[in-house]
């Protein structure tokens, strides 16, 4: 290869040795080119990553059936070959050093956690949620859980513990996530419906994200509109200058909260202008005229001065709505964590729906989720909605629910459960003692999380069911259930735009952890209603329980035969009823969703699943933040991802080292220039923050991403959410993250500014 | 069954055989199922990855003049960061070990807000710095490829190229003991596949290009580059082209707003202390001096022996050189070390040390044994050291760290030399019988090398003021706050040891008011003698962990 080679002789200058061969690559089959000698597979087998709801299908490098590396799938239609780098990480914090190995029971004499076997973890965890619910009321106890299991799992700890158990409240962090976009489209379409394929991204000629930050929070799906070929329109509305809104065509850097009044003053504008389809409208939804009405006060003058943009800016913005021949709007946190956050989805809905940009290609007001099975978790986690999204309260519902699982009816409660919020209220009342917390991280993601510190006394019972014991609300737990992972056990997701993708068990799960699904069964054999779910025996068999329970809805995916046929087409989207596979035959829908049927979206016939098939116009007026600033507390503090290689709490990215090298280690917080200069702020000095609730310190960074008077602080650092208050949207309970008034001063000198070696 | 009435005995009748947890236990660690699946896509075994990619890689080979290098879109790079975990996976990496890196330029006018995710790798630069700096010709440019590779069997783990090179490339792995560096993913290229950076990012930002070295050579060192300002030819911020001259491409069609700076500017990093390589300069420099000022502490003529201070400066001279193996990772390799004596300021130096420490043996064996037959001076051991120590001053110089450049370490280096020459032969004259008026030459030798040394190690607090946060500015600011105390503690040393204690005893023993052979002034030289050495230990601690530089992009608070 190099003529430089042969100029020394080998033994004066060493080309090849052992340490050349510790890097040397291997071609192999599976399509994967050179990878490294060591890790070469013997096999590889595909499936659905588990960090965020895009949904990336990562090819696993097997070795005597077990995972050594991987890389992106590129014949998968969600991520084309790509992944983020938590994605490429996703294996590495399986062999993290502090996994939860065994179960670990808390001595009250010693006050420290020590292991203990299955059998008696069990006991003590019937035992002691029995003896609550005996004392007190089966509304004694309750479970927060998590967007980030399987949907077979969550639909079996459902309805084990509803059904089961006999308890009622239950709630997950999704209630942090989506519960916004939830109730929006269930409120607005009559079902939990996004409506939108990913290819959407690629064939809107405008597209608008609002609160989305997409290259960071999903930049494979980032990848997706810069494949599209129409030079699109890019509007972003966002607070921040965010790495999206650097791309943008237009960025509307609104003041923050005031999402609500800029797309009212958009639809009065659309309005006033007679930019929106009248025939669209009239067919296919209702309400129409009370919003037009509503909206008609909503002049630019006023929603300029409310918003901070110029009037030109919102001119250009319904302009660039009403030319769009195939219109998208996006959002994600940004809107889903506000105070009226379920009015803000359904004010996007109402411009999709006004100017019948939806059910069309590269249209739709289109959620972008957030955890890899919030979807999975909104249609049969059993908690907000009865299994398969239906009503608790809806005496049909559970019938039919009561039919399908072949249990009494009066098994299913008749009421709903209180919401994550509720719940924490509920404890803090002494209406609730006993607390399971599954798979998330209350103690450092929770809205002005300092309140749980408060709640500690007040549990009689905490249980922690985790892949790790070093969590934040381990470390308090009285219980401790090891769980496994991601990639230890088999399972299904349902990603954003409604695709099932399977996961797989290609890693042992280390020591005694045990797949959520298999702690679930045993909890119902210690618990004495396992004959209720003798059907339930493997997350497949649970698999087809749900297709029965999703018949008949909106999400019906009867059509799907088994694992393998989700596996065979590279996910399916629901809705795929039976007929559409028994009307082609296996093989031929096999080749269909591979090909022609492989993006899906909905409503292309205007019809919405409410009882009038029609769409709803849903409206209120605006209300200002709570936590406005003064003079005390003058900045507003925004907080939102990172980076993309930072998930929620750093549990998981917090143990690669490849991921810990791309965001910075110290907690910070970004500040403008001109607040630095006037501060006499440098970058990296430590600073003080303070809201009404707490105080933390942090690293100072100056940039202009953010506008003078507000600050960001990502929610990855635990100090973040000390300083959070806790308001929640209404109708969705969503805690409200994006605005909290703070004061911001240095502590050290500038010239400490200084980082370990 | 009745709520409750299983749960001491749980596994009788709710699941009549096995044990439910032993099943479960069991089952969980059985990974068969996984077969089913992973069969069905050995049977459906797709193209290559690179099918994806062709657009990414150039049509042809390189010609003559020309070579491969990187060139990011940075309008297409949404800092994703997918390039870096893609690299470490790919070529299977060291757990913490990443061959890409990235960071962030942003820019300070906040009417203007903008950051850019900067990504970067080996830069297989035209001139590069790794490859030059080499005393084993563990690096190798390909003449047909220009990818710079690095021979990880010939590294000896001395680390040099990590100070060359400006952007951070080599990686130390001290479980290794060498170096390790991207080297462009050169096999997959061989086989017409895209590199694993390029592979992976979700939005094509990388790809490989041709360049010419000329055109490269011309706008970074060339007579057109005197009128671009500093840096902006390549990338704002960064380290100046001119040192190395740097292949990747950075395109944008975006106005960058000035000024632009890497987000990271402001933030002080202490560097290695590098221990091994601060005994092996004081030791050596140490030496050089005392072979220098030798001749006037002990004069054969004047019936005093030089062996003791030739003995000392030899000793002094080896611990110095057995300290600079440990700095090696893989020090069996170090014999090769003349292998890079035509580029490399480290082969020179170790070359010169090696000539010194024979040529200093010499004049020690000479006058140890007394023997006229072997009548050789310390002049020509002395002058090898002052050779070997303006070599140590090139090795640093020629990082193209500021904070290091000729003016400022050549005068640290050598008063070094002259001080603790001076200083020690004080010390060792006094205990040798050495006449007064010999003694009292010391002493002004070693108040005026102190005062020099003192002035130095100054020198670097001028651009405490400069509020710029540049190298010099930021070198300023850790001397003088984060390691104050030290660098307090460091003049202290100097003064008393260097200045002080020599004026004493010139004063005491002036005019033979005192003996300078009585042991208070004995014991007063001894102490100059050890606080001069331990300030010029601090000294040169502070050396290496002080020293900043303009690097690539990062993160701040990391």
């Amino acid at each position: 290869m190099n003529t430089a080679q042969t100029n020394a002789p080998t033994w004066l200058r060493r080309w090849d040795g052992p340490l050349t061969a510790d890097l040397t690559l291997r071609p192999t089959d599976f399509g994967l080119g050179l990878v490294p000698a060591r890790l070469a597979p013997t096999a590889t087998t595909t499936m659905v990553c588990g960090y965020c709801s895009t949904g990336c299908a990562l090819k696993i490098h097997l070795q005597d059936r077990q995972a050594v590396n991987l890389t992106p799938d590129p014949d998968y239609p969600v991520n084309l070959g790509m992944a983020c780098p938590k994605g490429w990480e996703a294996l590495t914090p399986l062999r993290a050093p502090d996994r939860a190995t065994q179960p670990l029971l808390r001595d009250p004499r010693t006050g420290r956690l020590e292991p203990v076997d299955w059998d008696h973890a069990l006991q003590v965890f019937t035992l002691r949620f029995q003896a609550l619910m005996d004392q007190h009321s089966p509304e004694s106890v309750a479970f927060l859980s998590t967007g980030q299991i399987c949907t077979e799992e969550m639909a079996l700890l459902g309805a084990l513990f509803k059904f089961g158990m006999g308890a009622l409240h239950a709630d997950s962090n999704t209630r942090q996530c989506m519960a916004t976009s939830a109730v929006a489209y269930k409120q607005a379409f009559g079902f939990d419906a996004p409506p939108y394929t990913y290819a959407d991204f690629e064939e809107s000629d405008v597209l608008v994200f609002i609160g989305s930050n997409l290259c960071i929070a999903h930049p494979i799906l980032w990848q997706r509109v810069l494949r599209n070929p129409r030079q699109p329109e890019i509007v972003v509305v966002d607070p921040r200058t965010t790495e999206t809104a650097l791309c943008a065509t237009q960025h509307l850097p609104i003041r923050p909260k005031t999402d609500l009044v800029l797309l009212y003053g958009t639809a009065h504008l659309l309005i006033a202008n007679g930019w929106i389809r009248r025939d669209f409208i009239e067919q296919h939804t209702t309400g129409f005229d009370e919003f037009a009405r509503f909206v008609a006060p909503f002049t630019p003058e006023r929603v300029s001065r409310e918003t901070g943009l110029t009037m030109p800016q919102l001119l250009r913005f319904a302009r660039t709505i009403a030319h769009g021949r195939a219109v998208s709007f996006w959002w994600t946190m940004g809107v889903n964590q506000g105070h009226e956050s379920t009015r803000t989805a359904q004010a996007i809905i109402n411009l999709a729906l006004m100017t019948g940009n939806i059910g069309r290609p590269g249209t739709g007001p289109n959620s972008v989720t957030g955890q890899c099975n919030a979807m999975g978790s909104r249609l049969f986690a059993n908690t907000t909605n009865l299994l398969g999204g239906r009503d608790f309260t809806n005496p049909d519902h559970r019938a039919t629910v009561a039919r399908i699982l072949g249990i009494p009816q009066e098994r299913i409660p008749d009421r709903n459960s209180l919401t994550y919020d509720q719940i924490l209220d509920a404890i803090d009342a002494g209406a609730i003692k006993g607390l399971w917390v599954i798979a998330t991280n209350p103690f450092h993601s929770w809205i002005g999380r300092d309140r749980l510190h408060a709640l500690l006394d007040k549990l009689e019972f905490l249980v922690v069911q985790d892949m790790y014991s070093s969590t934040d609300t381990a470390r308090h737990a009285h219980l401790i259930l090891p769980a496994a992972g991601w990639g230890e056990k088999e399972g299904t997701f349902i990603n954003s735009e409604r695709r099932i993708g399977l996961v797989k068990k290609v890693a042992r799960a280390p020591g005694q952890a045990l797949s959520d699904f298999r702690i679930f069964q045993l909890i119902a054999h210690y618990w004495g209603c396992a004959d209720l779910f003798r059907a339930w025996t493997s997350p497949e068999a649970v698999f087809q329980i749900l297709k029965r329970l999703s018949a008949g809805q909106p999400c019906d995916f009867t059509g799907i035969r088994d694992y393998q046929m989700i596996e065979a087409c590279g996910g399916i989207q629901w809705p795929w009823p039976e007929h559409e596979t028994s009307s082609r035959g296996h093989a031929a829908t096999i080749h269909a969703l591979r090909t022609s049927l492989r993006e899906r979206r909905l409503f292309a016939d205007g019809r919405f699943p409410t009882p009038d098939d029609r769409a709803r116009f849903l409206f209120e007026p605006p209300r200002p933040a709570p936590d406005q600033p003064d003079a005390h507390h003058p900045f507003i503090l925004l907080t939102g991802r990172g980076t993309s290689a930072q998930w929620h709490t750093n549990t998981r990215t917090g143990k690669s080292e490849v991921l810990r090298q791309l965001y910075p280690q110290q907690t910070y917080v970004e500040v403008n220039p001109a607040d630095a200069a006037r501060l006499r702020i440098v970058t990296g000095q430590t600073v003080e923050v303070s809201s009404r609730r707490a105080t933390v310190h942090a690293t100072a960074v100056v940039t202009p991403a953010v506008q003078p008077g507000h600050l960001f602080m990502p929610m990855h650092y635990p100090e973040t959410n000390r300083l959070t208050v806790p308001a929640f949207d209404p109708h969705s309970r969503q805690p409200a993250y994006k605005h909290t008034a703070v004061r911001l001063r240095p502590v050290t000198a500038r010239s400490l500014s200084t980082t370990q070696p | 069954m009745v709520p409750g009435t299983s749960i001491l005995h749980p596994a009788k009748g709710a699941a009549p055989g096995a044990d439910p947890i032993t099943t479960a236990l069991r089952e969980q660690q059985d990974l068969s199922a996984v077969e089913q699946f992973a069969a069905w896509h050995d049977n459906h075994a797709t193209p290559g990855p690179h099918r994806l990619y062709r657009n990414l890689l150039p049509a042809a080979e390189p010609a003559p003049g020309q070579q491969y290098a990187f060139e990011v879109d940075l309008d297409k790079c949404s800092g994703c960061k997918a390039c870096v975990s893609a690299c470490h996976s790919l070529n299977g990496l060291d757990p913490d070990e990443t061959w890409r890196t990235t960071g962030l330029l942003v820019s300070d006018d906040w009417r203007h807000p903008f950051h850019q995710t900067i990504t970067t790798a080996c830069h297989h630069c035209v001139d590069p710095g790794c490859l030059n700096g080499c005393p084993v010709l563990a690096y190798d440019k390909d003449p047909i490829t220009g990818i710079v590779r690095h021979l990880d069997d010939q590294c000896i783990g001395c680390q040099y190229c990590v100070m060359k090179c400006p952007y951070e490339v080599p990686r130390y792995s001290p479980a290794r003991g060498i170096v390790r560096k991207c080297d462009l993913c050169s096999r997959r290229l061989a086989r017409g596949e895209p590199p694993a950076c390029v592979q992976a990012c979700p939005n094509q930002a990388i790809r490989i290009t041709l360049v010419e070295t000329a055109e490269l050579l011309a706008r970074h060192r060339g007579a057109t580059r005197a009128r671009a300002p500093k840096g902006s030819a390549w990338l704002p911020d960064t380290p100046d082209p001119a040192l190395t001259v740097p292949t990747t491409l950075y395109q944008t069609r975006r106005v960058l707003h000035q000024p632009v700076r890497a987000a990271d500017r402001e933030e002080l990093r202490p560097q290695p202390a590098h221990a091994p390589l601060v005994f092996m300069l004081v030791l050596t420099q140490a030496a050089t001096g005392l072979f220098t000022f030798a001749p006037i502490a002990a004069d054969p003529s004047a019936g005093t022996s030089q062996a003791l201070p030739l003995g000392v400066a030899i000793t002094l001279l080896s611990a110095g050189l057995v300290a600079s193996f440990f700095h090696l990772g893989r020090p069996t390799g170090a014999w090769r070390a003349f292998l890079g004596l035509r580029t490399s300021w480290l082969s020179r130096e170790i070359l010169a040390f090696g000539l010194f420490a024979l040529l200093g043996s010499l004049a020690f064996l000479a006058t140890a044994t007394a023997a006229p037959v072997l009548p050789w001076p310390p002049a020509p051991a002395a002058l090898a050291g002052w050779v070997a120590v303006l070599c140590s001053v090139m090795v640093y110089a020629d990082t193209g760290r500021e904070p290091w450049r000729f003016a400022v370490t050549a005068p640290k280096f050598i008063g070094t030399a002259a001080m603790l020459g001076s200083v020690l032969a004080l010390a060792l004259g006094t205990l040798s019988g050495a006449p007064a008026e010999r003694l009292a030459g010391l002493c002004l030798a070693s108040i005026a090398s102190g005062l020099f040394k003192l002035a130095a190690d100054h020198r670097p607090l001028r651009h405490l003021h400069d509020d710029d946060f540049l190298p010099l500015h930021k070198t300023a600011l850790l001397q003088a706050d984060r390691f104050g105390g030290l660098d307090r503690t460091r003049a202290a040393c100097t003064w008393l040891g260097a200045v002080v204690l020599p004026a004493w005893i010139a004063i005491a023993t002036a005019g033979a008011a005192m003996h300078p052979g009585l042991p208070l002034v004995r014991s007063g030289a001894l102490l100059a003698a050890l606080l001069a050495l331990a300030g010029e230990w601090i000294e040169r601690y502070l050396f290496f962990v002080t020293v900043q530089y303009r690097r690539m992009p990062g993160y701040p608070a990391s």
